[in-house]
Order: C-alpha cells, then sequence, then structure tokens
C-alpha cells in the first residue's frame, strides 16, 4: 500500500515537472543542412527554380560576408504568435546548434490575418540586430503585401533582397561592452569582451556598472537632499509676534466702517471649444523561452 | 574703590542670591533673607550697602566695577561680589579695570528663575537632537561656559494713532449661458483708533544679536522689581551702550507691525484689499530702563561667534548651532556609500 502511494506521488510530481514543457508546442525543422539559405515552405518558388536560387545564393553570399548563418523561412501554415517565436528559435538551434551565430528571419506568407513575421537571432547576432529589428520590419513592410491579401512572388523577392540588405546596413558589428545578455535557463551570461562574442557562467563585472552609476547618482542626490536639510535646521530660529505687547483693553477704534461704493459686474464668453482624447492603449502578451541557446529578435504584425 | 558686599548677618560670609528661591543665601551658615530683609539689615549694619549707593545713580556707578576685555574690547558689568573669569562674548580673560561711568541706573530688575542647573539642563536638551555640532560644543567644559548676565533692556510703552482707509473687494462668479459673470463689490475699508503697546522689549547691548534677545521674549513682567544690586550678586551685568534713541527703529517696526496686525483681523470677508493706506503716528512714548536675566553661552567655531540664550526666568532658549560640515559630510558619504554599495549589488544580481 505504502508503495502504491509512494508511486502515485512519485508519478504526480513528474507530471508538475513535465506539465510546462508538455504545453509548448516543440515544431521545428529538422533534416536541414546546417547552411545559410532560403527555405520555402509555401511552394512560392517551387515553379520558378531560377528565382530561388538566386535568393539562396544571396543568403549564402551574405551570410558568408557578416559571418553569419541565415535563414529565410517563407512559412505556408499559419502559427500563432508564440508558437512562430518558438518555431523560429527552436528550427534555428536545430540546423545550427545552440548559441551559434546566426538570423532565422520567418516570413508568413500563410494569408492568415495579421500575418506574424519573427526575426530569431542567436549569438552575437542579438547584439547585432536586436536594437533594429523593428527598423528592419518597418524597411520590409514596403515590399511584403498586407495581410489577406495576393502575394506577387517578385515582391517577396524584392522584400529578401532588401532584408539582406539591412543586415549589412543594421549589423550592430561594435556593440556595448555593457550590452550583456542572460540566459536564465542555461544561467549563462554571453557578452562581448575586446570584439570577440563571449558566453560565460560568471557574471561579469559591466554588469555592476550601471547600476554603479545609477546608485551613485541616487546616493549623491539623497546625500545632497539630506545635508540640505540638516543645514536649514542649523539656522537660526525664533520670532515674536509683537501683538503680544498690545494692551488689549487700551486700544480701541474711533471709527471703524465698511461702506459700499459701487458695484461692477463683468462677463466673459465661455469657450466652446472642448479637447479631448482617448487613451493610448497597449496591451502586452507574455514572452516565451524555449529551452535553446541565447535567442533575440522581435516579431511584427502586418 | 568703594564695594558693595553683602554679608551674611549671621557668620559673615558672602551672600549670593538664589533664582529658585529668589533669596540670598549664605552657602556657609545656609540662612536665607528676602530683598526686602537684606536691604534692612544690611542699612543697619557696618559693612552693608549705604543708602546713597543703593539709590543714587552715582552711587550705584561708584560702587559698581567696569572689566574691559582685552580681546574682543566687550564692556562687562559687574559688583563687587563676581569675579569675571571670563568675558562672556570670547571666553578670553578679564582684567578689571576701574569704576564704571556713564551708565544709568535701572529702574527695574527681573531676577532670574532658573539655576545654573536648569540652564544646563535645557541646554542639554537642546543639543541633544543636533548631532552634527561640533564635539566640544557638546563638552562639559564648554556647558560651564554658560553665564548668569543681565542683559540691559529698553522698555517703551507707545501711545499710537492709527488711521486705515483703503478699498476692499469682494467677488462673486456664476454661469449664465453661454457668459461667466463676474461681480464685484467695492468698499471703502475705514479703521481709525487708539492702540496702546507695553513693555515692548529691545536690548541696550550692541554685542548680543537682537534677534536672540528677541527670540527668547515675552519676559513675564509681573516679576518686575525695583532694581537692587543685591540681584545682581553670583551674575554679570551690563550696562548699555545703545540708547533708547538708537533702539526706537526697532520699536517702532515691531509695534507698527502689532498696528497692522490689528487692523488686519479687523477686516474679514473681503478677497482683496488694496496695499498701503495705512497711517501709523506715534503719539508718546514711555521708556523703562531694566536688567532682564539671561543665561548665556557663546562658542566660537571656525572664525566664527556662535550665541546661545535661555531666557533666565521662562526658560526659553533660542540660539545658532554650530555645524560640523566634516561631520555632516561624513554623515552624507557614508548614506550615499550605503546607497551606491546595495544599489549596485542589487541592480547587478537583477541585471
Amino acid at each position: 500500500m505504502i508503495k502504491r502511494i509512494a508511486s502515485f506521488i512519485s508519478a504526480m510530481f513528474l507530471v508538475i515537472i513535465m506539465l510546462p514543457s508538455m504545453n509548448v508546442n516543440a515544431e521545428m525543422l529538422t533534416g536541414y543542412p546546417a547552411e545559410s539559405g532560403l527555405i520555402d515552405e509555401l511552394g512560392l518558388y517551387s515553379n520558378d527554380t531560377t528565382t530561388f536560387e538566386q535568393l539562396d545564393s544571396l543568403i549564402k553570399k551574405k551570410g558568408d560576408e557578416l559571418g553569419l548563418n541565415l535563414i529565410v523561412f517563407l512559412a505556408g501554415k499559419h502559427r500563432s504568435e508564440e508558437d512562430t517565436i518558438i518555431f523560429a528559435d527552436d528550427s534555428y538551434d536545430e540546423i545550427f546548434g545552440e548559441d551559434t551565430d546566426g538570423v532565422f528571419y520567418y516570413l508568413d506568407l500563410s494569408g492568415y490575418s495579421p500575418a506574424t513575421d519573427r526575426i530569431s537571432t542567436s549569438g552575437k547576432a542579438v547584439f547585432y540586430y536586436d536594437d533594429s529589428t523593428d527598423e528592419i520590419f518597418s524597411k520590409l513592410d514596403y515590399y511584403l503585401p498586407a495581410s489577406g491579401s495576393e502575394i506577387i512572388p517578385d515582391d517577396i523577392a524584392n522584400a529578401v533582397v532588401e532584408y539582406t540588405n539591412c543586415l549589412s546596413r543594421y549589423a550592430d558589428t561594435d556593440p556595448s561592452v555593457f550590452d550583456v545578455h542572460y540566459d536564465e535557463f542555461k544561467d549563462t551570461y554571453a557578452y562581448f569582451k575586446h570584439g570577440q562574442y563571449v558566453v560565460s557562467d560568471h557574471k561579469p563585472l559591466v554588469v555592476y556598472f550601471r547600476p554603479f552609476c545609477k546608485s551613485l547618482l541616487a546616493s549623491f542626490i539623497i546625500s545632497l537632499i539630506i545635508y540640505l536639510i540638516t543645514k536649514s535646521r542649523y539656522k537660526f530660529k525664533g520670532t515674536v509676534d509683537p501683538k503680544i505687547y498690545v494692551a488689549n483693553n487700551q486700544t480701541k477704534f474711533t471709527e471703524k466702517q465698511d461702506i459700499f461704493i459701487r458695484k461692477d459686474t463683468s462677463r466673459t464668453r465661455i469657450s466652446s471649444e472642448s479637447s479631448g482624447g482617448g487613451g493610448s492603449h497597449r496591451s502586452s502578451g507574455g514572452s516565451h523561452h524555449s529551452h535553446s541557446g541565447h535567442h533575440g529578435g522581435g516579431s511584427h504584425h502586418r | 574703590m568703594d564695594s558693595v558686599e553683602y554679608k551674611c548677618p549671621n557668620c559673615n560670609a558672602d551672600l549670593k542670591f538664589s533664582p529658585a528661591t529668589q533669596k540670598l543665601e549664605c552657602e556657609y551658615c545656609e540662612s536665607a533673607f528676602t530683598i526686602d530683609e537684606i536691604k534692612q539689615i544690611c542699612a543697619a549694619a557696618e559693612n552693608s550697602i549705604p543708602p546713597h549707593v543703593v539709590q543714587a545713580q552715582q552711587d550705584f556707578e561708584a560702587h559698581t566695577n567696569l572689566y574691559h576685555c582685552k580681546s574682543c574690547g566687550a564692556e562687562i558689568m559687574a559688583d563687587d561680589q563676581q569675579t569675571a573669569t571670563f568675558c562672556y562674548y570670547c571666553h578670553n580673560p578679564v582684567i578689571l579695570s576701574g569704576k564704571m561711568s556713564g551708565s544709568y541706573k535701572p529702574s527695574k530688575i527681573i531676577g532670574f528663575r532658573l539655576t545654573r542647573e536648569n540652564a544646563e539642563n535645557a541646554f542639554k536638551k537642546w543639543i541633544k537632537g543636533r548631532k552634527f555640532v561640533p564635539t566640544d560644543f557638546k563638552s562639559q567644559q564648554q556647558i560651564e561656559k554658560i553665564t548668569g548676565l543681565y542683559v540691559p533692556f529698553w522698555l517703551a510703552d507707545c501711545n499710537i494713532d492709527i488711521d486705515y482707509r483703503n478699498e476692499g473687494r469682494k467677488s462673486r462668479s456664476w454661469t449664465s449661458g453661454d457668459y461667466r459673470y463676474t461681480e464685484t463689490s467695492i468698499y471703502r475699508l475705514i479703521r481709525s483708533g487708539t492702540v496702546v503697546t507695553q513693555g515692548i522689549p529691545a536690548d541696550g547691548e550692541s554685542k548680543i544679536e537682537d534677534a536672540l534677545m528677541e527670540a527668547i521674549e515675552p519676559y513675564d513682567y509681573n516679576e518686575l522689581k525695583d532694581f537692587s544690586m543685591s540681584y545682581l550678586s553670583g551674575f554679570f551685568a551690563d550696562k548699555y551702550d545703545v540708547d533708547k534713541a538708537a533702539v526706537f527703529p526697532r520699536i517702532r517696526e515691531r509695534a507698527s507691525q502689532a498696528c497692522l496686525d490689528i487692523i488686519k483681523e479687523s477686516i474679514s470677508g473681503y478677497s482683496a484689499t488694496a496695499p498701503g493706506g495705512n497711517n501709523i503716528n506715534f503719539r508718546s512714548t514711555d521708556w523703562h530702563y531694566i536688567l532682564l536675566p539671561v543665561w548665556f553661552m557663546s562658542y566660537k567655531y571656525k572664525g566664527k561667534i556662535y550665541e546661545f540664550a535661555i531666557n533666565g526666568q521662562t526658560g526659553k532658549l533660542a540660539g545658532t548651532p554650530p555645524l560640523s560640515k566634516g561631520k555632516l559630510a561624513a554623515f552624507c558619504a557614508a548614506i550615499g556609500g550605503i546607497i551606491t554599495i546595495l544599489g549596485t549589488i542589487g541592480g547587478g544580481m537583477m541585471a
């Protein structure tokens, strides 16, 4: 009996432990070679191999030029935003391995509205592009169709070309030494040191630099306030109301009058203009962390 | 030089005035005498105050010693009973220079009510909450420098005619249709009459800050007594070096302020009154020259003199505590250091 109860408790414990990971839809690309290129899930260029090869070649060339693994994925299947993030991150790791340097561009051409695009960065690409993903998406909006509208292969090709141009244009190849990314699942820190991308188990000292500066400023302000308040308490204080010396019984008014003189009335038109406006609304969803390596990036709705 | 000494009729030891009992007491045989008793006793005794000394101003001057501080030049008056061990302004030793001359005999005096112990305790209590004063300012040696001093004061009784004529406005607003209406009623305000102020004090001592003496007001004038040298026994006393003409601007300013306050109190219900319009005329001023009791202490810190005074009758105290900027800066630096360390560690852990 005791053994059964113990087994039941163990089983329940395992279920509880596994529950979070069971919720994650672990769909990912498999079987692709570890090289940059175009993946056409939609089959947009299945009849136009020339364009496909041109684009694939362009991506490979850009990857070599930047020293990054680049995948442009033309998605033909609708995925939720969360699933898109997981798919992009996990697919990249599956193809190139964790903590390698590269970008996975998920281009939603499923026709679902709104379309969810994703730029998933890994390794040093996190530092290169995380601050500029919004700008890249803005540039691509010019070429990409609105969600639900007709997909024209030439537009998509132009978008891919522009994307590769953006990768060159927006690459921040000299990120700040204070920029540190922490992976809470692996408990590692990724940062640039002397131009080299480093992943370490130890927290770099530069992590403390910004809090130090902020604390120093805060402590200076607080100390200054304390100093000034204390200093003001060391000033001479003391006044006596001279009215205490008035002999009230001998003080008298011989004349005390309030005489009405006139009355003035003025009127002003009340402005009929009214101003108003709604507040801004912003909603935000939760974030997902897969079990894979360092990932950054951003999502975009068309 | 004649000296005024109050000898115990029982043991012939020196008598000293006690603020606690308001009597002259003998420390040896523990006898105690009221001021009136000692006047009668001393009048008959061989070493008593001669009647002409007690009453006449010239005798008052003859039996009062004037000390000149060689360091700061202050003039300090004391009777023969007193030993001036240090100047109460700069704490340097003072030298007896001779008879005092050219001063007035006070008409009234309020004797010390507050004992030295009371004064020291009041000072300790006042200084307790001030952590950033120099360490030696709190020392027993410094506290012992608290000096019982009779400060010369001019009391002014003023008869003042006031004539205030001004405009007052009462406003109300309402809305009707697309318009907002504002109605302003204008009144002529007239206040005329007489204000009498009694006993506005102004110290006649140039070396003590006027504001410091004003800050320990008021004194209870019900305890004013006819001046007697015996009150000075055991205390310092000073003669005035600012005459009543010189203090009158201060008196006028305070009395005028009192008049304006009374006028202001009598006007209510107006949203605005025009400035000015008041005419304050001092019809007459009666003067009294008196001595008032003050426990006084000064402290020199980084070239600046800090004065501290306690009303010797009511115990009200005032003064400017010296600030040790080094202590305060160290404290602020410590607070800043702690905040910086905690903020850095906390921020670093959360980053």
